[in-house]
């Protein structure tokens, strides 16, 4: 076991032949397509998205994330953040993958929930019938839900009646339903739990919050919201730990993986770019300081590149995964920022130019380092577990 | 009908590979793969694939072998054809088989052909991307004494032999023959399909039969180059932007055909 004849680490061939076949349909049907597209688009015309959405379901990779029982392909997290690497590698990709061609699914949380529910929310959603949001944040804050949730939920009879604002909730505008995380219990920090509202209920409104990235969030109003019993979606006062412990800390995962794709796909312009364009009479890739950029870049996308699939293989083993997914989460979305500025950096004047992705994926960068998570918040729980392993979550 | 299909695929340098890293070696007078950008297989050879998939789904009872001549095979790209839902694979790996020129790799497949046995019908891409000689299938008939017919664009199997829908430049001509046939394959015959996971998952538990130079009984003879390749080298070509400027759009148009016609472009 110990001499290196024994020991190779590689991908197993059948993610290393699923990898090869996402990028060859990433680059040759969507990237073709996006480039007849608006600069800023987030969503394919119908007629493009269903020609596409048989031969992804013929490949056998819609909603790789999904369980197959549910319709998806059932795919571990690690296998999930290899191809989610490859899936993102367009201008669109940081956050729509594909122009979810590929297929995406609910919330991962729900199929936690009951038959019901898994039927009328999850099902159609992996169909593509319906399309789901999660909305935690609230006007009074983000990092810290468990104090920052402000919106009530109150028994009425078998109902229960919401009332509160979240902010910044991606996808809602364009979905139908969603999961809210209200208070239950208002003398306890964890009295929160999980409802599924939809959007044409009475008491729902929405509004449009315009922010640096096309993909728009938007605010949610709840105005004496009615939600019947059977839309609370695990048990009443128990919406932490699906919060926190379920849907936060697994979503970190491809969350990074998305990051370091986008990283890749701005490295390999610049690097293409960089041998091409001359100036005093040479390419710009001789210049020690071009290198040097590039070098930076590809240091920190191999780095990040191991830290995601050491959180991802945590979580597949059933282990503790949660500090690693933040030191993956903190760390991709920093250099992901890093590479795509670089990138413009080499790209010169173009590299502002609407012209070319790097412009949309600089501001996208943006968000990656406050969604999800702030950094700040994911050090907190990178030092809680430095200071005390195995400690309980915060 | 039971029906035994072999498909010759070729591992070629990737044609996506961009212009800035194509590297050759002027002295072995070879491609040097670029780093980090892995072969694939010959568009056509997919084609071909496809067409024997499509023949197969048509027909109940195919098996559909696909076979290839070379050394440096990378695996992950030479299972493509079995994650597609071909059935076998088989390799003749050798160093003396690596760069070979028509002649030889015709020889080689067609020797290797005669050691699989069973074969009704032998589909090959039209031309593989990196010479384009189109050559081999043509030796593999001529030495087998088989028909061949060349850019398939449509292409069944009946009882009475294949019938094949030949592309010209400006339709098709309806071409039959006995089997067992050569037939090459063109891109007009449709885009291959894509692997499924399932696919995948089943190819990499496949091991291809790999055989080298001797158990396929080729010799050193047989293999050597019947065509000399004198000198390899990049083309370098030199841009250049001239305006034409005429009394109006319609002057210009008329001084800008005559300017291609100097140039014996028009
Ligand atoms: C485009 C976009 C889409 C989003 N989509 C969703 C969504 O779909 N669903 C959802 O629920 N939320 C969503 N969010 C909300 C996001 O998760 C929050 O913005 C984030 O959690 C931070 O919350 P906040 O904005 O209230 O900042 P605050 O919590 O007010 O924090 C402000 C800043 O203070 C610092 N900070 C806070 N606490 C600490 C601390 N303890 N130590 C050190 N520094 C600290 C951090 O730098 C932080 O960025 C989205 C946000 C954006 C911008």
């Amino acid at each position: 076991m110990m001499n290196v004849e024994d020991q190779r680490y590689e991908l197993p061939q059948e993610i290393r032949m699923t990898r090869n076949v996402v990028r060859d349909y990433i680059s040759s049907e969507i990237v073709p397509r996006e480039q007849e597209m608006e600069h800023d688009s987030i969503f394919m015309d119908d007629d493009m998205f269903n020609s596409l959405t048989p031969v992804t379901k013929e490949m056998g990779l819609w909603c790789m994330g999904v369980p197959e029982e549910h319709g998806g392909a059932g795919l571990s997290i690690f296998a999930q953040a290899v191809l989610e690497e490859e899936m993102v590698q367009h201008a669109a990709g940081l956050y729509r993958p594909a122009y979810g061609t590929m297929g995406s699914g609910p919330p991962e949380i729900l199929w936690e929930g009951s038959d019901y529910q898994k039927e009328t929310y999850g099902i159609p959603t992996v169909n593509g019938e319906r399309h789901g949001w999660f909305a935690i944040t609230e006007p009074s804050g983000g990092s810290d839900p468990a104090r920052a949730i402000q919106t009530r939920a109150v028994r009425d009879g078998d109902d229960w009646i919401i009332n509160g604002s979240k902010i910044f909730i991606s996808g809602a505008p364009w979905g139908d339903w969603g999961i809210v995380f209200a208070r239950t219990d208002p003398d306890s920090r964890r009295g929160i739990t999980a409802f599924i509202v939809e959007n044409d209920w009475d008491g729902f409104d929405l509004e449009p919050i315009p922010v640096i990235r096309a993909y728009y969030p938007a605010q949610l109003f709840f105005d004496n919201l009615r939600v019947p019993s059977r839309n609370v979606l695990g048990e009443v006062d128990n919406g932490w730990d699906l919060l926190a412990n379920k849907l936060l800390a697994r979503a970190r995962i491809p969350y990074s993986a998305a990051n370091l794709g986008v990283a890749v796909a701005a490295h390999k312009m610049a690097v293409e770019y960089s041998k091409t364009r001359e100036t005093f009479g040479a390419p710009i890739a001789t210049r020690q300081a071009v290198q040097w950029m590039m070098v930076d870049s590809e240091v920190e996308i191999r780095a990040c590149r191991w830290l995601i699939w050491e959180a991802a293989w945590q979580y597949d083993a059933g282990e503790d995964f949660r500090q690693a997914a933040s030191i993956a989460k903190v760390f991709s979305a920093d250099i992901l920022g890093k590479v795509v500025d670089r990138a413009i950096q080499i790209h010169g004047g173009y590299g502002v130019t609407k012209a070319l992705p790097l412009e949309r994926w600089y501001r996208e960068a943006r968000v990656r380092r406050i969604g999800e998570g702030p950094t700040e918040i994911q050090k907190m729980v990178i030092a809680r577990e430095i200071l005390n392993p195995g400690g309980p979550p915060g | 009908m039971a029906l035994n299909i072999i498909v010759c695929a070729k591992q070629v340098v990737d044609p996506e590979t961009p212009a800035s890293a194509f590297r050759i070696d002027p002295d072995t007078k070879q491609v040097v793969p670029a780093q980090g950008i892995p072969p694939v297989v010959n568009g056509f050879d997919e084609n071909a694939v496809e067409a024997a998939l499509q023949i197969k789904e048509a027909s109940s009872d195919a098996t559909i072998t696909v076979l290839s001549v070379g050394s440096g095979f990378v695996m992950d790209v030479m299972k493509k054809p079995l994650s597609m839902g071909a059935d076998q694979l088989i390799l003749v790996d050798d160093p003396a088989v690596g760069n070979l020129d028509a002649f030889g790799t015709a020889t080689a497949l067609a020797e290797a052909i005669r050691k699989i046995g069973e074969y009704d019908l032998i589909l090959c891409g039209r031309q593989a991307s990196d010479w384009d000689n189109a050559m081999v299938p043509l030796g593999i008939a001529e030495i087998l004494g088989l028909p061949c017919i060349t850019i398939a664009q449509k292409i069944e199997v009946s009882d009475d032999g294949v019938t094949v829908h030949k592309a010209l430049s400006d339709g098709y001509e309806v071409v039959k023959a006995e089997l067992p046939a050569v037939v090459t394959i063109t891109n007009e015959l449709g885009e291959p399909r894509y692997p499924t996971l399932r696919g995948i998952m089943t190819a990499s538990r496949k091991t291809p039969t790999v055989w080298d130079a001797s158990e396929v009984g080729l010799s050193h003879d047989q293999l050597s180059h019947k065509l000399d390749l004198t000198e390899l080298y990049i083309p370098v070509s030199d841009t250049e932007c001239e305006f034409i400027e005429g009394e109006d759009d319609a002057d210009s148009g008329r001084l800008l055909a005559l300017k291609l016609r100097e140039a014996r472009l028009i």
